[in-house]
């Protein structure tokens, strides 16, 4: 949708300027089913994580003999301060995420390991195309297969209600069915990632410039008089934190939309990932704090709730040169709410000796990350597995829906 | 070196370069006024500065930055980056800002460092 060209004609202040790097859409329509008799009335959020998820750092193969080694420094430890949290014998969480961890003991939360869509290049924009628009490859479409799955539902009533618009819609949720759009008004962009790629690039061709910038940012932050203690809203966590109550509170409503996408993003660790501490910790943890308001926000309708965190690759298997990962294969996706059948790793786990490494570097691909979308959807919404195949994801008969995710 | 682009010239390069008439003129003002040149409207007779001291400043760089970021949160997942470089910087293009430009983590960072690289701020 293009209504986003007619917000805010204003002129922007200093701080309204900053508007989100994490973004929120739904579908317009409530699905028939949703007052069906049986009283089930499903909810799901897609949320994708742009930048590509270090998977083994977020849920550690701990049982793996070589996955402290190829982590190196970063690798989380099963003792001692900020220890992981085991999940099971074999695989342990990252700490930065309690609230998961506590939705997983409640079996309110799965983890797919292993996983990876189709794709098998290193770029970032093909691999979030492959990822969102459900195509087997990379090039551009015009839809996503969250909105052609939503095409297939029974529409009901549109929904419209305390619904505002937002930057842009994700390419998931764009296509034919009807989708509004909404963002936390002046929500400060936390563009640090950004700023400090730039900075880099000035030092190297123009040191005027990376002088300027240097001081500008150095200035902002001492404005903000939150550089060692970031509050809520003002970090990239806190945006995370933002979004996420306002789209509990928006899909708890009666009339409120039943499925809805998010984006967020600077996972990109390639420099200073950190271990239990550090740059990933922030991120995870602002993530595990979405995941925290969306259980609370949605109140009694966690019950019937699925969502599906998803990135668009992993990350290299060994650290890199400047403590980071490079762009890799399979990584995690995780499932939180109350329709899912928790407390369970899904994988079949592929090792992570030299020679099972995929081209010799990354995490091996053993799970289609579309088998799970589709066994959500076909268990949770009711798409028939045909229209799966066909139109949600595109000539992907051959990947079967997982089965058994929810209940 | 050559000069960096006053903000009146950053925001209109960046318009034309994304094939953007100005259909809502208030975005194009408002980010004047926020770069310290709105329209027309210098602080005195001798007109608007034309100098890197004053559109090179720090605060001028991040507002930039901000500016940069936010256009490209609305707009950047409906451009290929690649393409864009080609199209805005062709063979101008040094290789530190190819490789920043096409490896970010996502089309809208790409767009915002694409329209804060040197060659496109300066003239």
């Amino acid at each position: 949708m293009h209504c986003s060209e007619c917000q805010t004609a204003q002129a922007p202040s200093r701080r309204a300027l900053l508007l989100g790097s994490a973004s929120f859409a739904a579908w317009a329509c409530l699905p028939k089913f949703a007052r069906a008799a049986d009283g089930r009335d499903p909810r799901l959020v897609v949320l994708i994580l742009r930048g590509a998820l270090d998977g083994l750092a977020t849920v550690a193969p701990m049982g793996d003999p070589d996955y402290a080694g190829l982590h190196g420094p970063i690798a989380l430890a099963s003792s001692g301060p900020n220890a992981a949290v085991p999940l099971d014998a074999f695989f342990a969480l990252h700490p930065a995420m309690p609230e998961l961890a506590r939705m997983y003991r409640a079996k309110h939360a799965a983890v797919v390991h292993a996983v990876a869509t189709p794709y098998r290049e290193r770029s970032h924009f093909d691999g979030q195309d492959v990822l969102e628009s459900g195509f087997a490859g990379p090039g551009r479409v015009q839809s996503g297969w969250l909105n052609r799955a939503l095409e297939a539902l029974p529409r009901g009533e549109r929904v419209m209600s305390g619904l505002a618009i937002g930057p842009t819609t994700p390419l998931l949720l764009r296509g034919a069915a009807p989708t509004v759009a909404w963002a936390p008004a002046n929500l400060p962009q936390a563009a640090d990632d950004t700023a400090a790629r730039l900075l880099e690039l000035y030092r190297n061709r123009d040191p005027a410039l990376a002088s300027a910038l240097t001081q500008g940012l150095q200035l902002d932050k001492a404005a903000q008089g939150d550089d060692m203690k970031p509050k809520p809203g003002t970090s990239s966590a806190g945006a995370m934190r933002l979004v996420a109550r306002g789209a509990a509170r928006l899909m708890s409503a009666d009339d409120g939309p039943r499925i809805s996408a998010l984006a967020f993003d600077g996972w990109d660790t390639h420099a200073n990932e950190g271990g239990p501490v550090g740059r990933l910790a922030q991120l995870l943890g602002g993530l595990d704090g979405a995941l925290a308001e969306f259980e609370t926000g949605l109140g009694a309708r966690w019950r019937d709730t699925v969502i599906v965190v998803a990135t668009e690759f992993g990350r290299t298997a060994r650290i890199n040169g400047t403590a980071g990962t490079d762009h890799g294969t399979a990584t995690v996706a995780l499932l939180a709410g109350g329709a899912v059948k928790g407390g369970r790793v899904i994988s079949d786990w592929p090792g992570l000796k030299p020679a099972n490494l995929f081209e010799g570097r990354d995490l091996a691909p053993t799970t289609d990350l579309r088998a799970v979308m589709k066994g959500v959807l076909h268990d949770h919404l009711g798409v028939a597995e045909r229209v799966l195949a066909e139109q949600v994801f595109p000539d992907s008969a051959a990947v079967r829906p997982m089965r058994g995710l929810l209940g | 070196m050559t000069k960096v682009r006053s903000p009146y010239e950053f925001l209109v390069a960046t318009g034309r370069l994304l094939a953007r008439v100005p259909e809502d003129p208030a975005r194009y003002l408002g980010g004047l006024n926020v770069l310290g040149q709105p329209l027309w409207s210098p602080a005195g007779p001798n007109g608007f500065p034309d100098s890197n001291a004053a559109w090179a400043a720090p605060e001028g760089m991040k507002l930039r930055l901000d500016i940069a970021a936010q256009l490209a949160s609305r707009l950047g997942d409906s451009i290929d980056p690649r393409t864009l470089l080609e199209f805005a910087l062709g063979d101008a293009a040094s290789p530190d800002t190819r490789r920043v430009v096409e490896r970010a983590e996502s089309r809208q960072q790409a767009l915002a460092l694409l329209l804060m690289s040197p060659e496109f701020q300066r003239r």
